[in-house]
């Protein structure tokens, strides 16, 4: 039985079909410690994923789960959240699915800031497909779409983000649960749109970039005093993360009112607690007159 | 040769001049006065400089549809006499102001010169200097235009004021008194000088009141009657009607309206809000829809409760963004790779938009499926006047939901029970007890992926078994007009009105009886209604508003009875009453 006190609540009876070794484990760990430290029950919470390997896991928490089109768990995130305010909503996907097909969800959620948290796989690889270089693949990267290596460059998802409006911009590790646990707790407790990259390893399709790999380079921002406040340095840590240090932490947080604040009608409560017998149309009938 | 409350007024201009206002406002005083208006509208996708022109039609009968020649221009530009007024009836008029006559930057150059017809009157109104005697803007010209048109008709001029006050308020005092007092110097030289000559009278007639409304304010009520607590649209003509209007009242209905990076989140997002339990719909065009379409299957495959509204523009690609086609027709009803009940509806004129839309929430929460709304730029932005909508008796039915009491007593709750009539009841996020998973991927009664042979075969059986149940041998097809006439015409959607207003002239012009048979309902189709009447009647025409005949291949399809006779126009615009009672004169006198 679920139950405040059941440790368990969150875990589900399918078991996750990830390579051994996959990163996506550490990231579903953390996620369900996050909701423990949270308090929360299993219905309160609802995940809408994208397709690809990482987004199987709306189907291994035990919460409301929508797996739905690759690249577009973000506009179903949002629907949601306007109809029932009350529900946590976390959104998450891999790089392929959010940053290569969904970017353009991903950059407007930014500048919307309704209050979701969005969590991000990050390995640079399509992994589902067997291994074809994604949007934040490393210039260079030899995979079954570019055998002779990767002509374009990466973006940086926490750049973008930072400067798209987004009002919580974090990232973390696979390899580091302790850490990415503490920063969705925090994404969720954040008012607004809050969003986690999580570099994530990919044992099978992008083997070089290992937990040993990640582990001598990531370093917490918060080492390095870093004022999480302050936009500006948050860009210069963000774009100063390259192949030999790793930004890791709260690298950005803003307190801007989030979207729903803005809309008088939530005020009274969700939208799905309303009685919809009530809508008489004969005002608007009278006005047509 | 005179007119008694029977009016084909057109105004025309350039984008930008108001052309479509002018319009607007004289209907609605015809609305007010009692008689029964129609308007279309015809604009290319331009805001400043393009032609425009709005045609009213007055009647003291109910009226649907245009027709081709004009007892009164109003010709706000140059270029408006040039092209229109040799649509001018034979002792018809034109107003125009030959000293203040406006050019379109676009026709820079551009002269009226001789009218050449000696057979019209021509008034020379100068409106352009009363607008400047009452210290009125270039725009007070449609104000002395519009009193010059109601004193041609020797209407009550009160009638005119009385909108004027009430459209201009906003402007104040100062701004109203000088548009009345344009509108009235017009109106007097007309009525003075020229209304005995012209000949075309209207009068006021008591009636109960009357909306005066188009295609999308009908859905966007349909809509808000059902409980729509969102709508998300990207902007897109002829559907973009529809976000406007549900925004200016979304506080007041407790509903959220939100426009979206682009059509395929307005789409998520509806499904979003859908999942979490609240009637969601989302709106668009056909170029928008291509975009949906991709959701379309997700609401499909996770039985997710979607209302869709397709106003069709002509096509492919962009097309005539602001005319009219029903091109679409096969492509709402096969969107998406893959198979699953979809629930498609196209009404044909206000009424059905309103109870249609209102009946596609009942149907996507009954069936848990995506319903599509039919509708096109004739419906979707003409303007028809009909009596308020009768809601008595318009129930909500929110289809099989589980709340948490329910539930607690389901040992095992199974989002996706295989059931005998393929409907699984429904939890709903946020409630104890639900927990459960929806998915795009193929998935077990759980809602877990599933991959297994047998429970694909169920859970496909099982989502095409809930459709099954959906009868539409009644409402699926109208049969207007006597069924034992000598001709059945067959169409759908906005052509109701024109077909029906055709009819009547065919009969009493031609002697010619002809009934019409209405498809409302292209999925689940109604077989046995269209087999019935196709199989009784005596000779059928198909009518059509596109260019390969869709309705006729989709009837063919479902009942195999083919229709040779085919009347199609696809220039995008919509049939002209005469012309189309002419081209099915044209085709019966073809053995």
């Amino acid at each position: 039985m679920n139950g405040n006190g059941d440790k368990t609540r969150f875990n589900t009876v399918a078991k996750p079909n990830w390579c051994p070794g996959c990163g996506n484990f550490g990231i579903q760990s953390a996620l369900k410690k996050a909701l423990l430290e949270l308090d929360l029950e299993p219905h309160q919470v609802v995940m809408a994923s994208g397709i690809g390997c990482s987004s199987k896991i709306s189907h291994w928490i035990n919460v409301y789960g929508l797996h739905g089109l690759h690249g577009r768990s973000l506009p179903v995130a949002a629907g949601l959240k306007l109809a029932n305010h009350d529900l946590v909503v976390i959104a998450e996907g891999g790089d392929g699915d959010g940053l290569s097909e969904g970017l353009n969800h991903f950059v407007q959620a930014c500048r919307r800031n309704i209050d979701l948290t969005y969590i991000v796989h990050n390995n640079g690889v399509f992994s589902l497909t067997t291994g074809q270089t994604s949007a934040t693949g490393k210039q260079g990267f030899v995979s079954s779409s570019t055998p002779e290596g990767a002509i374009e460059p990466p973006l940086s998802p926490t750049a973008l983000a930072i400067t798209a409006g987004a009002t919580f911009v974090a990232r973390g590790f696979s390899g580091n649960i302790d850490q990415l646990n503490d920063l969705i707790v925090a994404a969720v407790r954040h008012r607004g749109f809050a969003f986690i990259d999580v570099m994530q390893v990919c044992v099978t399709y992008n083997p070089a970039r290992s937990y040993k790999w990640y582990k001598e380079r990531v370093y917490d921002v918060r080492e390095e005093g870093h004022d999480s406040t302050d936009r500006n340095n948050a860009l210069t840590f963000t774009l100063a993360s390259d192949d030999d240090r790793l930004a890791t932490g709260i690298l950005y947080q803003g307190d801007q009112d989030p979207y729903e604040d803005s809309l008088p009608q939530l005020r009274e409560g969700p939208l799905v607690n309303r009685d919809i017998e009530r809508n008489d149309v004969r005002t608007l009938m009278a006005e047509l007159i | 040769m005179g007119n008694f409350n029977e009016l084909s007024f057109m105004v025309g201009g350039f984008a930008g001049q108001g052309v479509n206002t002018v319009g607007s406002v004289l209907g609605r005083i015809c609305s007010r006065a009692g008689l029964h208006v129609f308007i279309n509208l015809e604009y290319p996708s331009n805001i400043k400089g393009e032609h425009n022109y709005a045609q009213v039609m007055v009647s003291e009968e109910p009226v649907g549809s245009h027709v081709s020649s004009v007892d009164l221009l109003l010709a706000l530009d140059a270029k408006s006499v040039v092209l229109h007024k040799d649509e001018i009836r034979p002792g018809g008029a034109l107003i125009y102001d030959s000293e203040g006559l406006e050019v379109s930057p676009v026709d820079a150059g551009l002269k009226v010169g001789d009218i050449g017809r000696d057979d019209i009157i021509v008034i020379d109104m100068p409106m352009a200097q009363i607008a400047k005697d009452v210290g009125g803007s270039k725009k007070m010209i449609n104000s002395a235009g519009l009193g010059a048109v109601i004193g041609m008709l020797r209407f009550d001029f009160e009638l005119l004021a009385n909108m004027l006050r009430q459209f201009l308020a906003k402007l104040g005092d100062k701004a109203v008194e000088a548009n009345l007092e344009g509108a009235g110097q017009a109106y007097n030289i007309a009525r003075e000088k020229y209304s005995v000559q012209v000949g075309i009278v209207l009068e006021e007639r008591d009636a109960p009141d009357r909306m005066h409304l188009t295609g999308n304010q009908a859905v966007a009520m349909g809509a808000i009657k059902a409980g729509v607590k969102f709508y998300s649209a990207y902007p897109m003509s002829p559907s973009s009607g529809v976000l406007a209007y549900l925004s200016k009242y979304a506080r007041d209905c407790d509903a959220v309206t939100i426009l979206p990076e682009d059509e395929i989140s307005a789409a998520g997002m509806a499904i979003g809000a859908s999942f979490a339990g609240v009637r969601a719909m989302t709106g668009t065009s056909g170029g928008g829809f291509c975009l949906m379409s991709e959701y379309l299957g997700l609401a499909g495959m996770a039985e997710i409760p979607l209302v869709i509204l397709e106003a069709q523009r002509p096509g492919p690609a962009t097309g005539l963004p602001t005319r009219t086609e029903q091109g679409d027709l096969k492509f709402v009803l096969s969107a998406h790779q893959g198979d699953f009940a979809r629930i498609v509806i196209a009404p044909g004129d206000v009424s059905e938009a309103f109870y249609l839309t209102f009946d596609a929430f009942n149907l996507a929460d009954k069936y848990q499926t995506p319903v599509i709304v039919l509708s096109d730029k004739h419906l979707a932005e003409s303007t028809w006047t009909r009596e308020p909508f009768e809601t008595t008796g318009m129930t909500i039915d929110r289809g099989e939901l589980l709340g948490a009491e329910e539930l607690a007593s389901i040992s095992d709750y199974k989002r996706y029970r295989v059931t005998d009539s393929g409907i699984s009841p429904r939890a709903l996020p946020g409630t104890p007890g639900g927990v459960f998973k929806a998915t795009a991927n193929e998935h077990n009664e759980y809602g877990f992926i599933s991959e297994d042979a047998d429970n694909r075969t169920c859970q496909m059986d099982k989502r095409y078994r809930k459709t099954s149940s959906l009868d539409v041998s009644e409402i699926g097809a109208k049969l207007h007009g006597d069924p034992e006439a000598e001709v059945t015409l067959v169409g759908w959607g906005s052509t109701k009105p024109v077909i029906l207003d055709a009819m009547t002239q065919l009969k009493e012009v031609h002697g010619i009886d002809c009934n019409f048979l209405q498809v409302i309902y292209m999925e689940p189709f109604p077989v046995d209604h269209v087999t019935r009447v196709l199989g009784s009647a005596k000779r059928s025409l198909l009518v059509e508003n596109n260019a390969t005949g869709q309705l006729g291949q989709l009837i063919r399809q479902q009942t195999g009875i083919v229709i040779d006779d085919q009347i199609l126009k696809y220039n995008g615009r919509q049939f002209i009453r005469d012309e189309l009672a002419d081209l099915i004169q044209q085709r019966l006198q073809v053995a």
